[in-house]
């Protein structure tokens, strides 16, 4: 079982006077998949970060499984949350299978050394993901899609039962993207994991997620897909671009 | 690990022992190897091997390992393939002060032991300057250009004190600056045998964040990495490892910057726990194999340090770069 609960969470912007989030309160546990949409600069990546612990908020407090983060030691918390910013440098001169065993070093010891237990989750982990066609690729050889695929891996690897990821299908192709939130699904219905996603990708996001966290202009708004759509803040995020939104199958198509 | 390199690491090994044993038996003077093992020495053997050869590998070893290790962590924490144990600036900042003892008008022109306590002092305090900027600026691309600055800051001095320098204090620097593993009798080992011991030994322990750090800072910080001791713990590394070395070899170039390229290369790998051992032990290789050549066996010459490691290294990274294209440390 886990949650992750954000209360009253501000986030501000250096050098901006208004708040970029303001007082953002919302919970989320097991056998839950959210997805975090809205513009680019409303503070998506920052909020995923306060939640992750890798940046601080102005203000509010986010707790993981009832525990404020403050009080969560730094080697103790790649062990409850994993998570994937888009921001983690691409390596080169490994294999997969290396790549993906990095996820087990909140687990080793001063050295880093993995024992055979450690590798066999690595090895659990890559048949668990249908990678195995990968193990052995050298990581600057492979694609975007499958450089994500191993990355995504990693963070199965470390074996937390929340995961938090900023954008994970930016730049994947449409199959490649819905094949990635299958798999996120995969995690919370069959691995009971708590799943967190930022993604500008709307109709993925409303038909997969089972609660949708939308942010705009410092506003923010947490419901299922059916709430969500037809709420004014989505109206008024989708209004600027002319675009209307189709509450059934979460498509959308241009105003005329 | 992957797969058993159990089989790289003998070879390894094998190489080191061998250039150590060549480094102490090959010389101008030759002694045969029937006197080494009976013990049957003549005063003056007893002397070169004790006083020269020995120490001069020993040093050999130490410095090649500690450069190399040093070279390695750098590129890691700037994420640079370009960086080397001088971006920090230390081993500048021990040049300076050799300088200012050799070409001013102190009358302590070259003096090594003047040139030695010069150049510790001047590698400390640039490394005290690095730390307080690690410490102070959580940006590592800040500290970099801070310690190259400070590389052509201490550089500008330099120039300046040559200027108005005379001939024989000129070439005083200038032989300083060839770089050497021949100036430490074996009473003087223990100055930089416990620096560069203590910093190897200590080495292991970085090693877990650094690969961390492969995937980035904040990759490092969520998986419990503390970054900043991280950081501070690489720039005491190397800067001690550094100016330890500058001190007591002079500035020696190369070793630092191509001997992790040739590890990765060669042990197919990035990973710490591999490279950081193989680069040790490469690059006390490396340091003999260079000071093999540049004793010149047979003959009464000898030439830079400096010049055998950049001539003799330079194109061998080249052909291994081009050969091992797809074994890249970064995209």
């Amino acid at each position: 079982m886990s949650s992750i609960e954000a209360q009253h969470i501000d986030i501000t912007y250096p050098g901006r006077e208004r708040n970029l989030i303001r007082a953002l309160s919302f919970s989320a546990s097991s056998n839950e998949l959210i997805a975090v949409v809205g513009a680019n600069g409303s503070g998506k990546s920052s909020l995923l970060r306060v939640l992750a612990g890798l940046q601080d908020p102005n203000g509010g407090v986010v707790k993981w499984n009832g525990v404020q983060l403050a009080d969560i030691p730094g080697t103790t918390r790649p062990k409850l949350a994993a998570n994937l910013f888009s921001s983690y440098q691409r390596v080169a001169g490994m294999i997969a299978r290396d790549l993906i065993a990095f996820g087990r070093q909140p687990y080793t010891g001063i050295f880093g050394k993995l024992k055979s237990s450690d590798w066999q989750v690595v090895d659990q982990t890559i048949s668990q993901l249908g990678i195995s066609s990968l193990a052995n690729a050298m990581v600057e050889n492979l694609s975007d899609g499958e450089y994500r695929k191993v990355m995504f891996a990693r963070m199965w690897a470390q074996e937390a039962d929340t995961m938090i990821l900023d954008e994970p299908m930016a730049h994947l192709d449409m199959p490649t993207s819905v094949a990635f939130v299958r798999q996120l699904a995969t995690a919370v219905e069959q691995y009971q994991k708590t799943v967190i996603f930022s993604t500008h990708d709307m109709p993925l996001a409303f038909n997969f997620a089972h609660q949708i966290l939308v942010i705009d202009g410092g506003d923010h708004l947490y419901g299922t897909p059916e709430m969500v759509i037809k709420s004014d803040l989505m109206h008024r995020f989708l209004d600027k671009s002319g675009i209307e939104f189709e509450g059934r199958s979460f498509n959308y198509k241009p105003d005329p | 690990m992957t797969k058993s390199r159990f089989g790289f690491w003998a070879l390894s090994a094998t190489v080191l022992l061998v250039l150590m044993l060549m480094s102490v038996f090959v010389g101008t003077v030759h002694i045969p190897l029937s006197n080494i093992f009976s013990g049957n020495l003549s005063e003056l053997e007893r002397v070169i091997l004790w006083e020269s050869r020995f120490p001069r590998t020993i040093v050999a070893v130490l410095a090649g390992a500690g450069l190399a290790a040093a070279g390695l962590v750098m590129q890691t924490l700037f994420r640079n393939p370009l960086a080397g144990p001088s971006v920090l600036g230390v081993s500048s900042g021990a040049s300076l002060m050799v300088a200012v003892v050799t070409l001013g008008s102190f009358g302590l022109a070259s003096s090594p032991n003047v040139q030695m306590i010069a150049a510790i002092a001047g590698s400390l305090l640039v490394l005290l300057l690095i730390l307080w900027a690690a410490n102070r600026f959580a940006d590592i691309a800040t500290v970099l250009i801070i310690g190259l600055m400070l590389s052509f800051f201490t550089s500008s001095i330099v120039s300046l004190l040559q200027a108005f320098a005379s001939e024989s204090q000129i070439k005083a620097f200038i032989f300083w600056g060839f770089g050497s593993f021949a100036g430490l009798g074996s009473d003087q080992l223990i100055y930089l045998t416990v620096p560069i011991l203590v910093a190897l030994l200590a080495s292991p322990f970085l090693i877990k964040g650094l690969n961390s750090l492969l995937l980035g800072e904040m990759h490092a910080t969520s998986m419990g990495v503390n970054v900043k001791q991280l950081k501070l713990g690489a720039i005491l590394f190397s800067g001690v490892v550094a100016g330890t070395v500058t001190a007591f070899c002079g500035p020696i170039a190369f070793l630092g910057l191509a001997t992790p390229h040739i590890v990765r290369l060669f042990f197919k790998s990035n990973d710490h726990r591999i490279i950081l051992p193989g680069s040790i032990l490469g690059g006390s290789s490396i340091a003999l194999f260079c000071d093999l050549i540049a004793r010149l066996p047979g003959t009464d010459m000898a030439i830079p340090l400096n010049s055998v490691c950049a001539f003799m290294g330079a194109p061998v990274v080249i052909y291994l770069i081009l050969k091992g294209r797809k074994s890249r440390m970064l995209i």
